[in-house]
């Protein structure tokens, strides 16, 4: 939300406001990786590079974008994954449109592409990006109405949204069009009680209606998709434990009216001792089986172990080690560097 | 006798909050309304959870550089977090687009004052000692910058 276009600290107020400021950061990653078993990959690769920029417009309405640079990948190189403008009337009325992540709990909000924010290297699976065969719809496109309120010490904060519905192919995100009428409607709530300082806790619902996939016999028909969600953080000054947990439900709507239901979590914990925080997180993903809007349907159980040091202010070394057992498939172990960083 | 009241009143009117030297007080625009704010209020407000003053407007917060003794209580005694801590701070906030900007930062309770004397919505901290006619103290949970209880006092050595 907006500062106040201000008057100059040792000049008189001038007759008109100051032209909007841009603030710019960035974000970006380095990783080495060696897969032990199973795959066996022994790789350097690049991580996104985050050009985050905002500008307060007015007192009331502000600016936001994400671009990110995804290095290698010659068909798409630029991604704009935020987009929007936000008018603030109050703490408790705040209307955004555009590009947004969607709130679905407190990952997908609070780190998303700024890999350098969280603990760990790499994002929870449930939380995988829709392009790298995510399950979730981790970015919208429409309007949102958020906003807070304390209750006594308490806070209660709310987003309602109305966004362009999921395209006939999961890993697929439309800025242009939305390929039905309906719309996907999502709403979320977290507290805040005094009582328990650190605390927050909330959940999720979001519906949409899914069209289907001409160049896919397996999706000749539309689905409904229902999301439920439900979170807590628990963040200290050294201490954080972090939950989620995500069920996901296809219909298809008529003939056999089959359904499919997906599900994920994580729960992570972590206490800094100085300069170095290790880390410790269990996740798992549960595909619904032979659902046809996913190219996959594996599941996955992963540890992960690590310490993250953070030797400066605007830089992270993460050492991350990591179990995974999908199913189907071999069990493998793997080790991940990253140097992290915010500029 | 009359003497002496002319004086005191002179006093009270020039130096309206003079609060002991040390003790961190809150300072608004004289025509902002607002003359009393709960710690809560405090908290929510220095860490941009609260950012609209209850008539509405927003919540200019003006910040002091790192190092003055009145930053130092601040992140003692609100933010309970360390320079580099709320440095991240700022930035997690500014990443989820919940402020679109950075607060002001000033290197000195004089240039605080003087944006406060300017600016309506305006909130700053300064040394309570430096509190003049030009800005407005604020009370914390009813109490003044010197009386005991305060919220934003320096510790007694």
């Amino acid at each position: 939300m907006a500062q106040p276009h201000p008057p100059p600290a040792d000049e008189a107020a001038p007759e008109e406001a100051p032209p909007p400021k841009l603030v710019v950061k960035g974000f970006g990653n380095v990783d080495f990786r060696d897969e032990f078993d199973g795959p066996r990959t022994l790789e350097f690769s690049l991580g996104q590079l985050d050009l985050f920029v905002t500008s307060a417009l007015t007192d009331n309405l502000t600016f936001l974008a994400e671009i990110v640079f995804e290095p290698g990948d010659e068909e798409k190189v630029v991604d704009v994954e935020r987009y929007q403008i936000q008018y603030s009337r109050s703490d408790l009325f705040n209307v955004a449109l555009g590009r947004m992540h969607t709130m679905l709990g407190h990952w997908n909000h609070a780190y998303h592409h700024g890999t350098w924010f969280q603990t760990t290297a790499f994002r929870p699976e449930v939380y995988r990006f829709e392009d790298e065969g995510g399950v979730l719809p981790v970015h919208e496109l429409g309007l949102r109405m958020f906003g807070s309120r304390a209750f006594g010490r308490n806070r209660m904060e709310y987003s309602v949204s109305l966004a362009n519905g999921r395209g006939p192919v999961a890993s697929t995100f439309e800025n242009f069009r939305d390929f039905n009428r309906s719309k996907a409607f999502t709403a979320w709530l977290a507290l805040t009680p005094a009582p328990l300082p650190g605390l927050k806790f909330g959940g999720v619902v979001r519906s949409d209606r899914i069209p289907p996939d001409p160049a896919d016999p397996a999706r000749a028909v539309s689905m409904t998709e229902r999301i439920v969600g439900g979170f807590f953080t628990y963040q200290r000054r050294r201490t954080e434990v972090l939950g989620e947990v995500l069920a996901l439900r296809h219909r298809e709507e008529g003939g056999a009216g089959r359904e499919f239901g997906t599900s994920g979590f994580y729960v992570q914990a972590s206490h800094r001792f100085g300069r170095l925080t290790p880390y410790y997180r269990f996740e798992g993903l549960d595909r619904g089986a032979d659902d046809p809007y996913y190219p996959s349907s594996a599941d996955l159980r992963r540890h992960i172990a690590g310490l993250r040091a953070d030797p400066w202010s605007s830089a992270a070394v993460k050492v991350e080690l990591s179990r995974d057992a999908p199913d189907p498939g071999p069990s493998f172990s793997a080790a991940t560097l990253q140097v992290a960083f915010t500029f | 006798m009359r003497h002496l009241c002319v004086a005191a009143l002179a006093v009270t009117l020039l130096f309206p909050a003079v609060g002991r030297a040390g003790d961190v007080a809150l300072i608004v625009n004289p025509k902002n309304p607002v003359a009393d704010l709960t710690w809560a209020e405090v908290v929510a407000i220095f860490k941009a959870e609260q950012q609209h003053w209850k008539a509405g407007e927003r919540i200019y917060l003006i910040l002091q550089e790192s190092g003055t003794p009145e930053r130092a209580l601040l992140l003692k005694r609100v933010y309970l977090m360390s320079d580099v801590e709320l440095k991240h701070f700022w930035l997690a906030k500014l990443f989820r687009g919940e402020i679109a900007a950075f607060p002001r930062v000033v290197a000195s309770n004089a240039a605080a004052k003087r944006i406060v004397a300017q600016a309506p919505n305006a909130l700053a901290f300064i040394d309570a000692a430096a509190v003049d006619s030009t800005v407005k103290a604020l009370r914390i949970d009813g109490l003044k910058a010197g009386e005991p209880g305060y919220a934003l006092a320096v510790p007694s050595p």
